[in-house]
């Protein structure tokens, strides 16, 4: 590791672009949010207080005192916060599984295609990018509901008799995340299965490992790394996600992005809303550190 | 010669083995048998089919025609993970995401020998390549001479009926090659597996293999012991890639006790058991080593012939000359070194003795 003394100008620029990025959308927003947890809600414009003027510093620094932590005190008190955060976790948790389920074998099929059909597969999977996100949901819809496409087509084939009840379900929450996010687990896998050694597999069969046990014990360790990335990537803006939700999602789906727009929106109540927001952010910053640890910790073993 | 058989049956028996890519044949119709404890090498410059022919008989490819054979049974359909053969790559193949010993017991976790049991195992294979110490290192923390034993411990745990080595040391530095060619002779005469080495280098070939097959556009081009091979090449082809070589083109004059011949650059006279018709073109291939240089040519010796050093070149041990000949041929001489020299632009006089001269179809 170089010193930052020892840098060129120029190095030192390329380091600090990133840096300065973080600290204007990320680091400045996050401040202003967690200041404004911290407030209490009043009527008014802006709807918390104390607000502060940069212009009359001391009143600002005695305004300093009138801060509390009494929007947190609100949310652990209501177990309607506490349900949302862990119906919102266990929504996120089973999406991201079953999108793993789903991609992995997608994954495996890319990296194993050949030359011609590769191409074309990346392309299909990417595809639904092209179109609006928000319309791809109210396609789902369609889909999903009672007198839907899906019912139709299973009543038509005689499968069921009457139509599932999956729109407005977590269910449908689960299918909305899974199909949505379904490429970001699809490319991390496709990429570190894409790049291992093929003779890797031809060893693990001359040493006695059948077809099976080579997908198992090298071709799956080998992936680990995309598997990790592809979960988070998923798992992290499932969690938090509101739009979903919001069009799939019955009256008891509680998850935590529509709390959140329901506090500042609905109850204007901008303290609760934002001391909600800082949890959750603490909640999708702990396994991202916790992933970040993991990674530091194979580049120095490899060192 | 023949290779020497400890239980009578051979260990590996292809016959008439052919594979091609598309339209690019391989191995053509290629037909050899490797007795148990046999080390055998496949030499051939690269795009012979040498690999090819490995591939085959651990299983990765099918054969288009033939049968493998191998302890006696026709393995020609079975896959790898079930033939009785353990292949070393050339590239060493380990698993990254496993230490030394996981590598090295892989095979018979496959094959469900108890966890203590592979443990000793390891142990023991680790002390046998001298590995020990590295239980816990990843491959990446490895030297290349360290993979290069993980690769060939994890190959020979399963003990398999032949141990199929593809360029095993092409990757190490030449010195490190040399000592770990004793050790794998060593190591091969120890267990009594048969070991079948694929290489281009010849003389790695030669120092391993008690015998080898000279590989060219998929065939054999001789197969021998290396002594047998460098001694009586059976084509211009396997003389020069077997070793250095000169070349002279002559016609036969007359035959007698001894057959004379006439070249570019005078008569000559060969000993040598094949008999060809008078009148027949041949080629002659004489080894660097055999040719004596005189710096004053002496009398009643035969062959002959006057030359002037154009090149000298200082190899430590040896010197190797470059003379052209009166008469415009070109012969490479290589003599140990004893201390004096001959020169760039020294007379001397090269004499090619009789029994040196190989007789070649020109």
């Amino acid at each position: 590791m170089q010193s930052w003394r020892k840098l060129s100008l120029w190095q030192r620029l390329v380091i600090a672009l990133p840096g300065l990025w973080l600290a204007v959308f990320f680091v400045a927003p996050f401040v202003l949010v967690a200041k404004v947890s911290l407030s209490q809600s009043v009527l008014g414009q802006p709807p918390y207080a104390p607000s502060f003027d940069w212009g009359n510093l001391s009143e600002s620094i005695a305004k300093l005192r009138d801060l509390s932590g009494a929007a947190y005190a609100g949310l652990a008190e209501d177990p309607l916060y506490i349900q949302s955060y862990l119906d919102s976790l266990a929504i996120a948790a089973v999406a991201t599984l079953l999108t793993l389920v789903i991609a992995y074998p997608f994954a495996y099929g890319l990296a194993r295609s050949g030359p011609h059909l590769r191409p074309i597969l990346l392309l299909l999977a990417i595809a639904p990018f092209w179109t609006s996100f928000l319309i791809r949901i109210y396609a789902l819809i369609l889909l999903l509901k009672d007198e839907g496409l899906l019912n139709d087509a299973l009543i038509a084939l005689h499968v069921i008799d009457a139509p599932l009840h999956i729109f407005a379900t977590n269910g449908a929450v689960v299918i909305g995340i899974v199909y949505s996010y379904l490429p970001f687990m699809i490319l991390p896998i496709y990429t570190t299965i894409e790049k291992q050694d093929p003779t890797l597999l031809e060893a693990a069969a001359d040493l006695g490992a059948s077809r099976w046990a080579r997908f198992w014990r090298i071709t799956v360790p080998l992936s680990w790394p995309g598997i990790v990335a592809g979960s988070l990537i998923v798992f992290i803006p499932a969690i938090g996600e509101f739009v979903i939700p919001d069009l799939l999602g019955g009256s008891d789906t509680l998850m935590i992005g529509a709390t959140l727009w329901a506090e500042f929106f609905a109850n204007r109540d901008w303290p609760t809303a934002c001391a909600v927001a800082v949890i959750l952010l603490l909640l999708l910053l702990v396994p991202l550190l916790f992933y970040e640890r993991l990674q530091m910790r194979g580049e120095t073993r490899r060192q | 010669m023949t290779p020497q058989r400890q239980d009578g049956a051979p260990h590996l028996r292809l016959e008439n083995i052919s594979k091609s890519y598309g339209s690019v044949p391989a191995v053509v119709d290629l037909s050899l048998e490797i007795a148990a404890g046999e080390f055998f090498a496949l030499l051939g410059p690269s795009g012979c089919g040498k690999t090819s022919l490995l591939r085959l008989i651990a299983g990765f490819e099918t054969p288009d025609a033939g049968k493998i054979f191998i302890a006696g049974a026709d393995m020609t359909h079975v896959p790898p993970h079930l033939r009785p053969v353990n292949m070393m790559f050339q590239s060493y193949a380990l698993f990254p995401h496993m230490n030394v010993a996981a590598n090295i017991g892989f095979g018979l976790v496959q094959e469900g020998v108890a966890r203590r049991e592979i443990a000793d195992r390891v142990a023991a294979m680790m002390r046998l390549v001298k590995l020990e110490g590295l239980a816990r290192r990843r491959p990446d923390q490895l030297s290349g001479g360290q993979k290069q034993r993980v690769a060939l411990a994890r190959a020979l745990i399963k003990e398999p009926k032949v141990l199929l080595l593809d360029e095993p040391l092409a990757a190490l530095d030449r010195r490190l090659r040399e000592e770990t060619q004793l050790e794998l002779i060593e190591l091969q005469a120890r267990l009594g597996t048969s070991f079948l080495v694929v290489t281009h280098d010849q003389r790695e070939a030669m120092v391993v293999a008690k015998r080898l097959a000279v590989m060219r556009d998929g065939r054999f081009a001789q197969i021998g012991t290396p002594a047998d091979i460098y001694a009586r090449p059976a084509s211009s082809y396997v003389a020069s890639f077997v070793g250095e070589v000169n070349f002279f083109d002559a016609k036969v004059t007359a035959l007698g006790a001894c057959m004379m011949l006439e070249t570019l650059v005078g008569p000559i006279v060969v000993t040598a058991a094949i008999k060809v018709a008078p009148g027949t073109s041949v080629r002659l291939a004489v080894r660097p080593e055999r040719i004596i240089l005189h710096a004053d040519a002496p009398q009643d010796v035969p062959n002959l012939f006057a030359g002037e050093v154009v090149e000298a070149l200082f190899l430590g041990d040896a010197m190797v000359y470059r003379i052209r000949l009166e008469g415009g041929l070109s012969l490479r001489v290589s003599r140990p070194n004893m201390g004096s020299a001959f020169r760039a632009g020294d007379r001397l006089a090269c004499e090619v003795p009789a029994d040196a001269c190989i007789i070649l179809e020109s």
